[in-house]
């Protein structure tokens, strides 16, 4: 079944349809939640994500990718958990002396390096890197989105990339030059 | 040897490894939820007959009203519709009002008791329909399934067309509540800034507004375009939206303190 014929079903409200389009997509979902959340609320933002997904499903106009649209439904349910949670209270002012230095690792990362290194960066970072970097809007959208300035949402950024470095660094360390990153 | 990559790219890269099948519990809490909503073909036919079962009230109760005033105030007609030609003969209800001189004088009056309340765009008869569907019992005593909690805090009834759209003001420190009535209820947000500040957001974005409860309005604050778009379209018509002055106008019909 293609994705269109999904969609049409769901529109119609066919329970069968709902339940193949939501295994299809649940994993990659899940995924992005993850990324935002700590997994309890990741999961609790996944099923109100698919609901507002097959409640609203009508408002899809068929012009964009559909799991576009559903990825964006998710982002937006993330961000509504996080700052019920007033974790992003504490944003950071705009710093504009701060710079954006290159930073390289020859590595791939693991599921689990992944979420550990997230899970150690303040809210605000980790949700101005994920929304940047992973899911690639402009600081301009992520702006209107989180309710920052620009230059917020840029410095949360570089401030971001700059402690993974950090951390990366101190792992480094301690597993003795196993792995090396290339500064400039 | 491997060339190195930016931090930026190895994330992106590599975020697909974080997905995961979730746990069967969320699919099963997903398909009741959607089983209860109402969201599902099955649930769709069950819907028909309570949908029929609600209009023979609605048409019972307005013919009861109208039969019931014309027995207890036969020496009024017209009278009414005279007092109106006197207040109102510039309005647009004017004309259909003398034409209807022959209904009894409770009906008309309280067509333009909901007339005051309402912008002229409206015409007699589907006042004369909200005026009917007035009478029966409102939100404060709905008793379908799923609005309960409704009756609790409920403070305003917005009624238009026979329609109903109930607006909760629980706490300061609780969500505001708009819910069209038969749709999914809408809930704003309270900012952290300040008392009175709300955010609604779906996935089209965010829009703040302000409370302003003795206007009975909201004042938008900040809004993108499309979630203002989408918000127009699940408020209508209870609200007036008008992008220009960023303003939510419209009067309630009723004040309930339940």
């Amino acid at each position: 079944m293609t994705d269109q014929e999904l969609i049409t079903a769901c529109r119609r409200g066919e329970a069968s349809a709902q339940k193949l389009l939501y295994d299809r997509y649940a994993p990659r979902l899940f995924g992005l939640c993850k990324r935002y959340l700590q997994r309890e609320d990741a999961e609790d933002a996944l099923m109100e994500g698919f609901f507002k997904i097959f409640t609203r499903i009508d408002q899809y106009d068929g012009s964009g990718n559909f799991e576009g649209w559903m990825r964006r439904i998710m982002v937006n349910q993330a961000l509504m958990k996080i700052r019920k949670k007033h974790a992003l209270k504490n944003a950071v002012e705009p710093d504009h002396t701060l710079k954006d230095e290159s930073f390289s690792i020859q590595q791939e990362l693991e599921a689990e390096d992944i979420l550990q290194l997230l899970d150690e960066l303040p809210p605000g970072y980790r949700t101005v890197f994920n929304l940047y970097a992973i899911e690639g809007y402009k600081h301009r959208e992520i702006a209107e989105m989180l309710g920052i300035s620009i230059n917020t949402s840029k410095s949360q950024f570089i401030l971001a990339r700059k402690k993974l470095r950090e951390l990366l660094e101190k792992r480094a360390r301690k597993e003795s030059g196993i792995k090396k990153y290339d500064r400039p | 040897m491997k060339k190195p990559k930016d931090i930026s790219d190895v994330f992106r890269e590599n975020a697909h490894k974080l997905d995961e099948r979730p746990p069967e519990r969320i699919w099963r809490q997903l398909d009741k939820r959607l089983d209860e909503s109402g969201f599902r073909q099955t649930k769709k036919r069950k819907l028909l007959p309570a949908i029929y079962r609600i209009s023979a009230v609605a048409a019972t109760v307005i013919i009861l009203i109208s039969l019931v005033s014309r027995f207890l105030s036969p020496a009024d007609h017209g009278q009414g519709a005279m007092a109106l030609m006197e207040d109102h003969t510039a309005s647009p209800m004017y004309e259909e009002l003398v034409s209807d001189a022959t209904e009894s004088a409770a009906v008309i009056r309280e067509i333009r008791l909901l007339y005051a309340s309402y912008t002229p765009r409206y015409h007699a008869k589907a006042a004369r329909k909200s005026v009917a569907v007035n009478k029966l019992p409102t939100a404060g005593s709905n008793r379908a399934k799923g609005e309960q909690s409704v009756q609790k805090s409920l403070q305003l009834v917005l009624q238009e067309e026979g329609r109903q759209l109930y607006i909760l003001l629980p706490d300061p420190s609780q969500p505001l509540v708009l819910k069209p009535e038969g749709r999914e209820p809408l809930n704003f947000y309270p900012t952290e800034k300040s008392q009175g500040s709300y955010f609604f957001e779906d996935e089209n974005g965010q829009i703040k507004v302000r409370w302003l409860p003795a206007q009975n309005r909201m004042e938008i604050q900040s809004a993108s375009t499309a979630v203002f778009e989408s918000l127009k379209q699940q408020l209508q018509p209870f609200f007036v939206l008008q992008e220009d002055e960023h303003l939510l106008v419209r009067q309630p019909l009723h004040q309930n303190h339940d």
